[in-house]
């Protein structure tokens, strides 16, 4: 059914060009903003509730410590993960404003910065210096907070299992309750009403009067935040991996190494850029880049058929056997799993090429010719 | 090279504004709007889909431009204090240098590096605008020279040492007499265009020479005891009317080590870094690419295409007044003591209205196949 209509939206494009018509209007842009706010509101949502539930079982843990309830916590935490892994994709909106990605997660963690900033935090909180709060942890640095400050306290070898020492629960309930705060704020962002994204969006798939340039923005936002968010999801497999001839990699550089979730947060990560893309999945009522690449011409049609055939590989490599019985942190060294990971690499790459060259490319939009100048 | 402020009864500004309106000129791809509109102008490079690059010359009012196509990316441009002259800057490793005629909006000239030199990106004029001192690479011995070119006939007349290694970014105190040299500390060759060499060892520094004697009269590193770090490359900078110099530096080690990129510097005291929270230095993403006072005002504006954000700051109180996401933003000048104009690689000019403590975007103007280079300077500013 969506074969059918791209097909018609590249007769429809024909006809514009043969009656004069510019190839591209405004519509397929407004349409695109319409469909992108259908997908992202739902992610921050989603992100908001997976906090919520997360802090329902810190408090209870704290509350009453026991193994089962940690496994909640430990449970809530890998759904909260998978929920802001897919709501990353989005690099734009209200996500832009006062770095708040970065109050979600702070990574690479290269030299265990993570660590060090959370136990002088709790160090002075054992000295009385100081109580944490989701207000007064809102002003420290972004190392101690998020979901790798939540990872390092309740998964961590050395420490996790001290989590119910008050000390620790308070600093954990502090964060929980911080992210909560900041996931509101954006999931309200995304709300439809005035002064709303929504309406921005809106507006940037508006040309203005007179104006006949091609001039796509919604596109230009959506190819921009794909092609990052894919470098580096690439970068949080490559940084494990290390050097292709040698045996072994560093499981310590894996993304969620305490958790050993990294090869979780990928794959949420890889079809929440696919739904992007998708403008919600393969069905005739939604619209994405693929119809928008689609609609262009038959070349834009193969494109946007080579970007579905490179998403599906690398989905097929994430669910295939080896994957699906390892964790990244251990498939980087064994010789089976690293044959996997690079396949997985050549892969994300192929996918991540596609939108630093072609997509673009057809869409009329640079990519990054200032970011990758280095002078 | 007869330079002189009037002509024709005219102004300089007016000249200027006569030149965009009269400047229906070349457009590549037919870009321009022709409908006559008083504005001074903007210059900056630019590249287009089909990787053709050219210096344009163009307005932050209306769509209408005159293009100058150039063999290859080029990086700043600097404006003769007259205005009817303006020289855009290779480039590293670049050997070239466009000598544009403003009158008739054509390049003018090309001059070819020195044997052994080339260029760095900068250059800036002379106070009479008598001579055009430049960075450059004495690729052979690993160190910095600042370029002398007497504009009336452009010979290269002098040279002096940067005092630095990979020289960038230069400005002219306000005294009139002082270089202001941002001495990266990166070492490069042509041979390895954009290999970095020594990132180990790097030792960048502020420079403040004399223009005259190249005699060196003062130098800061910002060390890590003043909260820096050897690997923070000083790459460009602007200087405020008071002298007050404000740096954008580059950082050269991991992603996530939080650096302070921007900082000021005073005649006489150390480089103090701006205050800003950790995130705010992250999303900055370890790189500025332009640096602007506001004249006469205490404010500085900085760009970062990889942050994809604009940052204003008061550098009388070292913090951010306010902070703007832009795809892709490195270009920026000032158009007055309260407007700025940023550019991206979209295409887009973006212009911001200071009042008081508030900042605001006042209009967003989007030029067609057009991606702006790093750099963009105003006629009049």
């Amino acid at each position: 059914m969506k074969a059918c209509s791209k097909k018609l939206a590249v007769v429809g494009c024909v006809a514009a060009v043969v009656s004069g018509c510019l190839p591209m209007q405004p519509e397929p842009e407004a349409r695109l903003a319409t469909t992108t706010t259908a997908v992202v509101k739902p992610l921050y949502d989603d992100f908001s509730t997976s906090l919520t539930q997360l802090s329902e079982h810190a408090e209870s843990f704290c509350q009453n410590p026991s193994d089962k309830r940690l496994t909640e916590i430990r449970s809530s935490w890998r759904e909260a993960m998978g929920r802001w892994q897919a709501a990353g994709v989005v690099n734009f909106g209200p996500v832009t404003v006062g770095s708040v990605a970065w109050k979600f997660q702070f990574w690479p963690d290269r030299k265990n910065l993570i660590r060090k900033k959370i136990e002088v935090a709790l160090d002075s909180a054992s000295k009385g210096e100081k109580e944490w709060s989701a207000a007064n942890i809102a002003k420290a640095s972004v190392v101690g907070r998020g979901l790798g400050a939540v990872e390092y306290l309740v998964f961590d070898p050395d420490v996790g299992s001290r989590i119910g020492e008050p000390v620790r629960c308070q600093y954990l309930l502090a964060v929980v309750g911080d992210m909560q705060r900041n996931a509101k704020r954006l999931s309200k962002g995304w709300q439809e009403g005035d002064k709303r994204y929504p309406v921005e969006l809106k507006e940037l798939a508006t040309i203005a009067d007179g104006d006949t340039e091609e001039y796509f923005q919604v596109s230009g936002l959506l190819v921009n935040s794909l092609y990052a968010y894919l470098e580096t999801s690439l970068r949080k497999l490559r940084m494990p991996y290390g050097k292709a001839d040698s045996e072994t990699g560093n499981a310590y550089l894996a993304e969620s190494w305490r958790s050993q979730n990294s090869l979780n947060n990928l794959r949420a990560s890889i079809s929440s850029a696919n739904q992007l893309y998708l403008g919600g999945g393969l069905s005739e009522d939604n619209y994405g880049l693929d119809d928008r690449l689609s609609g262009i011409d038959p070349e834009g049609m193969e494109i946007a058929k080579s970007v579905r055939l490179a998403f599906k590989d690398v989905q097929t490599i994430l669910a295939s056997d080896v994957l699906s019985n390892t964790t990244l942190e251990e498939a980087v060294n064994t010789p089976e799993g690293r044959k996997s990971v690079s396949e997985l690499i050549d892969a994300m790459n192929n996918l991540k090429n596609l939108f630093v060259g072609k997509v673009p490319n057809k869409l009329g939009i640079p990519l990054g010719f200032n970011s990758n100048d280095g002078d | 090279m007869a330079i002189s402020g009037v002509r024709d009864g005219l102004s300089r500004r007016e000249f200027l504004s006569a030149l965009l309106v009269s400047g229906t000129a070349i457009a590549a791809g037919g870009l321009v709007r022709c409908s006559a509109q008083q504005v001074s102008p903007l210059l900056s490079v630019a590249r287009d889909r089909s990787g053709q690059f050219t210096i344009r010359v163009f307005s932050d009012n209306r769509v209408q431009q005159a293009a100058l196509p150039i063999p290859e990316r080029a990086h700043a441009l600097s404006l003769h204090p007259v205005g009817r002259v303006a020289v855009c800057h290779d480039r590293r490793p670049g050997r070239r240098m466009y000598i544009i005629n403003l009158e008739n909006r054509a390049l003018d000239r090309t001059l070819e590096a020195e044997s052994g030199r080339h260029f760095f990106g900068h250059g800036v004029f002379s106070p009479d605008g008598d001579l055009l001192y430049t960075t450059e690479n004495d690729y052979q011995n690993g160190q910095g020279v600042i370029g002398v070119y007497r504009t009336k006939d452009w010979q290269r007349v002098n040279e002096f040492s940067s005092h630095g290694i990979g020289c960038h970014e230069l400005k002219l105190h306000p005294d009139g007499e002082t270089l202001i040299v941002a001495n990266g500390g990166i070492l490069t060759h042509p041979n390895q265009p954009r290999k970095k060499l020594n990132l180990d060892s790097m030792t960048p520094r502020l420079s403040y020479i004399n223009r005259l004697n190249g005699e060196l009269l003062e130098e800061r590193s910002f060390s890590h005891q003043q909260g820096g770090h050897h690997q923070l490359s000083i790459r460009h900078l602007d200087v405020a009317g008071d002298g007050t110099v404000v740096i954008g530096m580059q950082y050269q080690g991991d992603k996530t080590d939080i650096q302070p990129l921007v900082a000021v510097h005073r005649r006489g005291q150390d480089i103090q870094p701006m205050m800003a929270a950790d995130d705010q230095w992250l999303e900055l993403s370890q790189y500025i690419a332009s640096v602007v006072c506001l004249p006469g005002s205490s404010l500085a504006v900085t760009t970062t295409p990889r942050g994809n954000r604009v940052v204003f700051w008061d550098t009388t109180t070292r913090t951010q007044l306010a902070s703007f996401p832009v795809t892709d933003v490195a270009g920026a000048t000032a158009r007055g003591s309260n407007r700025v104009v940023v550019s991206n690689g979209s295409g887009e000019l973006i212009t911001y209205v200071v009042n008081g403590e508030k900042v605001k975007e006042a209009s967003r103007l989007h030029y067609p196949d057009t991606s702006w280079d790093n750099h963009m300077v105003s006629v009049t500013t």
